[in-house]
């Protein structure tokens, strides 16, 4: 090789290294998962090979994706992403209000932090017994999970606007509403956002359990009937398919995090 | 003796960055070398590949004889950052204490060096204290006490004094140079400050920025012990750290 | 891999110098009393919720009767060792996830090739709602507390994980240097240096781990899971002929459990960081 392609070929090379660790380790896993699989030929823990056949076969065939899925994953999923949202919006706009209201905090925060760290699952046969079991109270319950960490995050966002910035916009007679849509809000963004994060995971969770409760449909009634049947396969197929779900959404979060935070230095 | 020998040492960070160009110069047995240079010619990255602690690019660092290759025995370094470079989750004894462990030494050994070398820096009885609870100028002072306790060979220096207040500068200065005759170890003391630089050494070397390399070399003529008033007023003083002085405002 | 995070889930940054704010003993006691005066305001606004009986009250009783019943069941034993049955799998699992994701964090913080090949394992791991193998879980493991304890340190080791690889790559390098340079050796150096300054970030990802193991202890006893635990004493109130009161009341201490578990985690690290905050910029 020549001198002057060696920093071509050390790049090439590098390239390939790289991607040789990165995949090379998952590979392997997989590899010895199917193989001990196959090797223990226990019942529970059937063969990757296997798995990712039955969920081809159960969601992602005729052309791409089957009618079975928009059946059990459509309406779970759109649950659990209204849930979330209306959470959010609530949780930011009663956040914003109660942390610009300084006076306000001292009372304000123990009771908000009691009801983030309550832990959610325990309210969710309360609110199907209580308000019952139709899509708008699963969404209900959703909502309410998930408002206090954004709620409270928000809070936390608001608060931790520089007083100097406040300070520059009043000398420079800058109106309320420009303060808080321009400054403010801006501010808090992160804490928002980390707060979504978070109940991002929490609205699957409150989804799949709402469903093995009371649900005749939906990816958590389709898991919890596969255990009570025994269909092995099917709840290794579920798992999957969640984690596929829950990958996707995490992506797709982070994508638009990153856009809207774009400006700003990390 | 030779201490401590630099041969034809170039260093760059990643190709076409050079901050180091081919360095020449050694330090004797028990001599106290000082390296001045405007900021950024190189003086931290020399004194890290005498270390052993980033690999030059060319050339040798000989450390009694012996080519260093990671870090050499019998040598010890006090960093710029005072206030990185001690633990703030140990107190101020364990922090003395910590490289001793390595050199397992006995525990009551240990405690004697520590009380030594604090005693030496003037910090008896703080060993309870965190770091963080003490002045600037008192955080230099624990981390020479650290370097001190490690008996080193070899002192590397890197500006230690460059972010404390003039005064507790100085005495910091005369702690350097007492401790140097008292234990007798060699000193590579790097700075930016030319007046720190004649007043302490033994010797010096100027460098040049970009790349670092040695602009001129002179011995210093000045008595063993030192005072910041007297020495600093004689003559010997005025006239080499004008040359010093000139010799930088040249190469810039 | 994911940014780590703090207990608000927030991007955690370096450590900055800052005054930890010190409460006097008065400070303190006004902040409960006005902590007070919200919860109780929260309190009567559900009293009167619940009064204007737009739900049928036996369905959703008042507020004074749920504490009421709430401090009954405080000194029910039958009560009591539910929660203990709930907090022994939570802290079981939380530490196994500890034992196994503060190893591998350092790990992965430490060395790139480490993280380059591991980071897809994780994240397609993580991407699993931990829920979704409780079925699975309790096919295998029955429904005993090895399954819970499993299925929280299933759910509790990302938070760990993430927080302590974030906290190791925030070593300060002088830090490292200065243990080069005493040729201090590796392990020795993870110990004394790499975890004392990581661990902040360690014990942030402790209380959030804390936090979703409970979250996920308790669904996992609500779903299908046990036999024992608060979870499982809230299901049984409410498809037992669901008293109503009962019900809220424990839902409340299982709060209270949740909040007292993220104060004491706070306490603690307060306690042993007193550093934090207080090295250089
Ligand atoms: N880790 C590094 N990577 C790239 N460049 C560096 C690094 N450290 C120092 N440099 C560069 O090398 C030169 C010399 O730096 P340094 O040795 O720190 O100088 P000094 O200590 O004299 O101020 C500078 O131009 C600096 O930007
Ligand atoms: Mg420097």
């Amino acid at each position: 090789m020549s001198a002057a392609h060696a920093p071509a070929g050390r790049r090439a090379g590098g390239l390939a290294q790289g991607l040789l660790a990165r995949l090379g380790p998952v590979v392997l896993a997989v590899l010895l998962w199917q193989w001990a699989a196959l090797a223990a030929g226990s019942p529970f823990f059937p063969p990757p090979g296997r798995i990712a056949g039955r969920v081809a076969e159960l969601w992602f065939s005729e052309p791409l994706l089957t009618e079975r899925f928009w059946q059990d994953a459509g309406p779970s999923v759109l649950r659990a992403l209204t849930g979330w949202l209306a959470g959010a919006a609530l949780g930011v706009v009663v956040g914003l209000a109660a942390g610009l209201w300084k006076a306000a905090a001292g009372y304000v925060d123990p009771p908000v932090n009691f009801l983030r760290s309550l832990p959610k699952p325990a309210i969710v046969p309360v609110f199907l017994l209580v308000f019952g079991s139709g899509d708008l109270m699963r969404i209900g319950l959703i909502t309410f999970g998930c408002v206090w960490p954004v709620l409270l995050n928000t809070m936390q966002g608001v608060r931790s606007v520089d007083p100097m910035y406040l300070e520059t916009a009043r000398a420079f007679h800058i109106p309320p509403r420009t303060q808080l849509l321009r400054v403010v809000i801006p501010a808090a963004l992160p804490k928002i956002f980390a707060g979504m994060r978070v109940t991002l995971s929490l609205s699957l969770i409150l989804m799949v359990l709402s469903e093995w409760l009371l649900a005749d449909h939906g990816l958590g009634h389709f898991l919890i009937t596969a255990q009570r049947t025994f269909e092995i396969l099917d709840v290794w197929a579920a798992i999957v398919l969640l984690g596929l779900l829950g990958y996707l959404l995490n992506v797709l979060f982070l994508a638009a995090e990153r856009r809207v935070l774009r400006s700003r230095p990390s | 003796m030779t201490a401590l020998q630099v041969s034809n040492l170039s260093k760059s960070y990643g190709e076409g960055n050079p901050a180091l160009h081919n360095l020449s110069f050694e330090v004797r047995e028990g001599e106290l070398l000082s390296i001045v240079g405007p900021s950024g010619c190189g003086k931290t990255t020399l004194l890290k590949c005498v270390a052993g602690l980033v690999p030059a690019t060319r050339g040798e660092v000989r450390v009694h004889g012996e080519e260093v290759s990671g870090v050499p025995e019998g040598l010890a370094v006090v960093f710029q950052d005072y206030g990185r470079s001690l633990f703030p989750w140990m107190k101020v004894g364990q922090n003395v204490e910590f490289p001793l462990e390595t050199l397992r030494l006995p525990k009551a050994e240990r405690q004697e060096r520590v009380e030594r070398s604090l005693a030496a820096v003037g910090l008896e009885g703080k060993h309870e204290r965190y770091p963080w609870q003490l002045s600037g100028g008192m955080q230099q002072r624990v981390a020479i006490a650290r370097a001190l306790a490690y008996r080193p060979k070899v002192l590397l220096m890197d500006e230690p004094f460059a972010s404390v207040d003039a005064q507790t500068r100085s005495g910091l200065e005369d702690l350097t140079r007492r401790v140097h005759l008292e234990f007798g170890m060699t000193i590579l003391f790097v700075t930016h400050d030319i007046d720190e630089s004649v007043y302490l050494a033994d010797r010096l070397v100027v460098l040049r920025r970009s790349p670092g390399s040695v602009l001129a070399e002179l011995v210093i003529e000045l008595p063993r012990v030192r005072d910041q008033i007297v020495t600093k007023s004689l003559p010997a003083f005025v006239r080499q750290r004008s040359v010093v002085a000139q010799h930088i405002k040249d190469a810039s | 891999m994911n940014a780590p995070v703090t207990t608000t889930g927030v991007r955690a940054e370096p450590r900055r110098p800052g005054v930890r704010r010190r409460t006097s003993p008065r400070g303190a006691l006004a902040a409960f009393l006005r902590g007070t005066a919200g919860a109780a305001l929260l309190t009567l606004a559900f009293e009167v919720f619940a009064r204007l009986e737009l739900v049928d009250p036996r369905l959703l009783p008042p507020a004074g009767v749920i504490l009421g019943e709430a401090l009954r069941l405080l000194v029910d034993p039958a009560f009591l060792v539910e929660v203990w049955a709930t907090l022994v799998a939570v802290l079981g699992g939380v530490a196994l996830a500890a034992a196994i994701a503060v190893p591998l964090g350092v790990l992965i913080g430490s060395y790139r090739l480490a993280a380059l090949g591991l980071t897809p394992i994780i994240d397609s791991l993580r991407s699993v709602p931990g829920i979704a193998i409780i079925p699975l879980l309790v096919l295998v493991m029955g429904q005993g507390v090895s399954m819970k304890v499993t299925i929280v340190a299933f759910v509790a080791v990302w938070p760990l994980l993430f927080n302590t690889v974030y906290g190791v790559r925030g070593v300060d390098p002088v830090a490292m240097e200065t243990a080069r340079a005493f040729r201090v050796p590796v392990h020795r150096t993870w110990w004394r240096v790499v975890l004392p300054s990581a661990l902040p970030l360690v014990l942030t990802g402790l209380r959030l781990a804390l936090a979703t193991g409970l979250t996920v202890g308790i669904a996992a006893e609500i779903a299908v899971g046990t036999r024992d635990g608060v979870g499982y004493f809230i299901l049984r109130a409410s498809y037992a002929g669901f008293h109503a009161d009962t019900v809220f009341a424990a839902v409340t201490l299982a709060g209270v459990l949740g909040y007292l578990m993220n104060g004491i985690t706070v306490a603690l690290t307060n306690r042993l960081v007193v550093w934090d905050g207080k090295g250089p910029s």
